[in-house]
């Protein structure tokens, strides 16, 4: 009997200690990265709001955590049509042909866990406007347990929380948005920022 | 008879021409400066910002509305300049066909 609850003990310690996968396609559709790059008249700003992707995340072991974030390219949005249009269209980041924005996690630096807040860097493969390259992004992951029904006001509903936040800056003419063009008038850096959340409801 | 009304109608255009010159820059200016005299590019769709209470994640949705730029306001004046400069193909004076 002793033998039972032993076993029995550790499978369940073993079963809490299992990563949990985390879903990025948010069901109330918060989730977005934004972007910003400075012009000639102010800041050029924007979103892109279809994030989906997935991420597998131990509490109790953070530095394993994997997975890979996807953004839909013409979800990109400014607030003038135009700019959109332009923006999304062939000489800049060409949706058709580049639908996906990815950030691919190969690992975490530098972690340090406080509660249940871990700052770290990620190191992964980012691929925009289909040019990828190495990448490493300071960020902040926050574990809400519990708090997934709450959130969509259904306490009944168990499950987790992942939000991660991390900002970073790019050169676009490395990823061959128009590089070396137009500089005079749109700044070849771009500024994105994430701020994303993603569930993990209990079945 | 037929003589006046020749000489009269290029006097008529121009002023038509002139007269929606200064409605374009006047209409332009006006538009401007009434919704809201934004001094950067034309907006056709504003963020709105709202934060997720759970989570604390600031999120942006867009709101339809109109909010004309500077851009605008130059394409106000670039129209004005050019009905104003296409006033002048008008001669006040046309030549006399009987002289």
């Amino acid at each position: 009997m002793k033998k039972i609850l032993l076993i029995s003990l550790v499978l369940s310690s073993a079963l809490n200690a299992a990563p949990i996968s985390f879903d990025f396609k948010d069901p109330k559709g918060v989730n977005a990265i934004q972007f910003s790059l400075d012009s000639l008249l102010e800041p050029i700003s924007g979103n892109g709001s279809g994030v989906s992707g997935m991420v597998s995340f131990d509490p109790a072991n953070v530095g394993a955590t994997s997975g890979k974030i996807v953004v839909a390219t013409a979800s990109l949005t400014v607030s003038n049509s135009m700019m959109t249009d332009h923006l999304r269209g062939e000489k800049w980041l060409n949706a058709p042909v580049h639908p996906e924005i990815v950030f691919e996690l190969v690992k975490l630096d530098n972690v340090q866990t406080s509660g249940t807040t871990t700052t770290a860097t990620a190191a992964g493969k980012f691929t925009l406007n289909g040019v990828t390259k190495s990448l490493t992004v300071p960020v902040k992951l926050t574990h809400l347990a519990g708090a997934f029904g709450k959130r969509l006001n259904k306490p009944e509903i168990g499950g987790d929380l992942l939000v991660i936040r991390g900002s970073f800056t790019i050169n676009r003419s490395d990823y061959a948005i128009m590089a070396g063009q137009m500089e005079d008038k749109v700044n070849p850096e771009i500024k994105l920022t994430l701020a994303i959340v993603g569930s993990a409801p209990k079945a | 008879m037929a003589a006046r009304i020749t000489s009269s109608r290029p006097t008529r255009m121009r002023t038509a021409f002139r007269l929606l010159a200064a409605a374009a820059l006047l209409g332009g200016f006006s538009c401007w400066f009434l919704l809201g005299a934004h001094r950067g590019w034309t907006k056709n769709q504003v963020p709105v910002q709202h934060i997720d209470e759970i989570t604390s994640i600031h999120y942006v949705t867009y709101e339809q509305r109109f909010v004309p730029g500077i851009d605008f306001l130059l394409a106000s004046i670039g129209l004005a300049g050019g009905l104003s400069a296409a006033s002048f193909f008008f001669n006040r004076n046309p030549p006399n066909p009987l002289s």
